[in-house]
């Protein structure tokens, strides 16, 4: 018969990985120059978790005599599940966009349009471009930043 | 200038509690949008038809000089990108 030989702490690391996971998606509202990777950190720590958790479960079901704490590894390890469940949902559903291959590319003609502003005014790629009646010194335009954005909710 | 599927009410509400002072367009049945070819069927909250983040940069010519089409929601383009693009137009 194995003799105890300690905490299962595994099933803390699991769920400190898990947690990090889930607390680089706070991280893009910082907008870090590196943004690009944060998704990637985010999918490899939750991936992480779950080997971590594998190993945690191992040690809790299998090695049961020689861990303390059978029943607190297992409440840490659906902890764990759950967090890292939802770190994948939130990977797979903000990348889930449309591609953009039909869209205007670099070189290409933006196409026109015409749409009311906030106050109501009518608003077109010509006139943006045309100078303001009422203020003849202004400098030229020299170019439009047109953000489409998915809406306010 | 941005451009979303929002009614005028919406946008006047949201550059009030960000601040905004560009202006933004409303173009409630996507025609730009889908003129464009950066409608997200569904995408929406409630499963409204929405346009996918995307950036452009026209010159007086009006054509495109720089684009970004964000890959992943979390991830757009921050503000020094654009205005780095902006400085190289003449």
């Amino acid at each position: 018969m194995a003799e105890v030989t300690g905490r299962n702490t595994a099933a803390w690391w699991a769920l400190l990985l898990a947690l990090g996971a889930l607390s680089v998606n706070f991280a893009f509202f910082a907008k870090p120059p590196l943004q690009a990777v944060l998704p990637w950190l985010g999918l490899l720590l939750a991936v992480s978790a779950l080997v971590v958790l594998s190993m945690a479960l191992r040690r809790a079901i299998v090695h049961a005599r020689a861990y303390r704490g059978q029943w607190l590894s297992i409440i840490l390890a659906v902890l764990t599940l759950a967090m890292s469940g939802m770190n994948f949902f939130i990977f797979f559903h903000a990348r889930a966009l449309p591609k953009a291959s039909n869209a205007p590319q670099i070189g290409q003609q933006a196409p026109d349009f015409s749409l009311a502003d906030t106050a109501g005014n009518t608003v077109s790629l010509d006139s943006l471009f045309s100078s303001s009646p009422g203020n003849p010194s202004s400098p030229a335009t020299k170019g439009v930043l047109l953000i489409f954005y998915r809406g306010y909710w | 200038m941005a451009i979303c599927v929002d009614s005028a009410a919406v946008s006047r509400d949201l550059s009030k509690k960000a601040g905004y002072t560009f202006p933004i367009l409303s173009d409630p049945n996507s025609a730009v949008i889908r003129r464009y070819h950066l409608l997200h069927p569904g995408g929406g909250p409630d499963g409204q038809d929405i346009a996918r983040p995307a950036e452009f940069l026209v010159d007086r010519d009006k054509v495109v000089r720089w684009t970004n089409f964000a890959e992943d929601v979390r991830v757009r383009a921050r503000a020094d990108e654009m205005l780095a693009a902006a400085s190289q137009l003449r």
